[in-house]
């Protein structure tokens, strides 16, 4: 099974250098492989604007794709800092004004989180899995959707998060043990 | 212990044959998350693909290199053979014509016989050498350097080609003040930090000085431009 995250590989450098001289064929396969992670970070993070976000992060990634230098976990980082910081700039915007009341809603409690005995039944299907990390502390799901989605190690999920490795260790770790007992919860523990 | 599992879990990789912690469903949860894309989340392509081809950055890009596509994996496209020289027939047809009229006016000039306007057009582009009689044209080709032997004023940085006559020996100063004479083979120091004395004079990349046009009216003096400065920094060899 093709796994989510480096499906690029081996070919990375010249897919990138194509898309930097303006190759349609080489961005749509930066873009393949890095909007359904980015999807999938942007909805259990950012629920009620993911697909908004997703769209305004391409448009900064396209406008700085020319200066970008380095590997393929590099440009994931990169990837995923931007969307970062367009949900932060998201997040200050809507302060400013709280148009929706729905803006101020705890991220466990968006509509789109289903219940946990729900996840059970759908038996982990990509929607249900997102929405259960969702429903973990913010930084423990941030690590571990950075960890497992944009395939990040401990260290640039750090740096990324400017955070300590170290923390970053326990708090992933932390995370995993909380799904457990949310999964334990539910009687699944075949 | 656990923590090694944890770990593997979040690097992708299996849990053990026992899974004494629990940590399947875990697994599981990864596993779904790590799942193909589906086909809702390949929608936004035609959005994203619009953007990058309206950013005229890239739009420009694509337009002057024809060879992304094969650095995108693609099979490059069988190239062209050359049939022959690259200049086209016609700016070859041209350049030739340009050269045989600047010839005869050359010509003509030396032996006398062109009227006065033409006459005054070859002065101006340097043609010949002024008339003794005082002219207009005359003070126009102050610029060219005098080809005498004597040009310690001319600031270089090239060596003259070992097999040049006297007349044509230059001993100057490069740029960075340092003086040589034509048999030295050392460049000065490159952007690099030099590649210095390894290279001969006849290794030099850069081309053979001319003295002044007037001397060579044929077409061939266009391969050897009159630059009286010239940079020390290319090399013979690659970096």
């Amino acid at each position: 099974m093709r796994i989510l995250g480096f499906v690029i590989g081996e070919t990375f450098q010249a897919v990138l250098a194509a898309a930097q001289s303006g190759h349609e064929g080489a961005f749509s396969v930066l873009w393949r492989d890095g909007n359904p992670a980015l999807l999938r970070y942007l909805r259990a993070t950012a629920p009620e604007v993911a697909e908004d976000v997703a769209a305004d992060t391409w448009v900064h990634v396209v406008r700085g794709l020319a200066g970008f230098r380095g590997d393929e976990p590099a440009w994931r980082a990169w990837l995923f800092t931007t969307a970062r910081r367009r949900v932060i700039d998201d997040a200050r915007y809507r302060a400013r004004r709280p148009a929706s009341p729905v803006a101020e809603m705890p991220l466990a409690a968006t509509p789109l989180s289903p219940d946990t005995a729900d996840v059970v039944l759908e038996r982990f299907s990509t929607s249900a899995a997102i929405a259960l990390v969702a429903e973990l502390p913010p930084l423990q799901a941030e690590v571990i959707l950075l960890r497992v989605l944009a395939g990040l190690d401990n260290e640039a999920t750090a740096r990324l998060l400017d955070r300590s490795p170290g923390a970053v260790r326990v708090a992933a770790h932390r995370g995993l043990r909380r799904l457990a007992q949310l999964l334990a919860g539910t009687g699944v523990t075949h | 212990m656990l923590d090694a599992l944890l770990d593997s879990l979040l690097d992708g990789g299996p849990l053990p044959g026992e899974d004494q912690a629990g940590l399947q469903p875990v697994a599981d949860v990864l596993a779904a998350l790590r799942a193909p894309a589906s086909t809702a989340e390949l929608t936004g392509e035609t959005r994203a693909l619009a953007e990058f081809r309206a950013h005229p950055q890239y739009s420009a890009r694509a337009a002057h290199s024809p060879r992304s596509a094969a650095r995108a994996g693609q099979p490059r496209r069988p190239g062209r053979a050359r049939r022959g020289p690259r200049l086209r027939p016609r700016p070859a047809m041209a350049f030739a014509a340009g050269a045989a009229v600047l010839a005869g006016l050359a010509a003509g000039a030396y032996a006398g016989d062109l009227p006065g306007p033409v006459e005054k057009l070859a002065h101006t582009i340097g043609l010949i050498t002024p008339s003794p009689t005082p002219s207009p044209s005359h003070t126009q080709r102050s610029a060219t350097p005098d080809p005498s032997p004597d040009r310690s004023h001319v600031r270089r940085t090239r060596p003259a080609h070992p097999h040049a006559s006297s007349s044509q020996h230059m001993a100057g100063h490069d740029r960075d003040g340092h003086q040589h004479d034509g048999q030295q083979g050392g460049q000065g120091p490159g952007p690099t930090g030099g590649h210095g004395g390894s290279a001969s004079p006849s290794a030099s990349a850069t081309p053979e000085p001319s003295t002044s046009p007037a001397a060579q009216p044929s077409p061939q003096s266009s391969t050897a431009p009159a630059t009286p400065r010239q940079h020390s920094s290319s090399s013979s060899s690659p970096p």
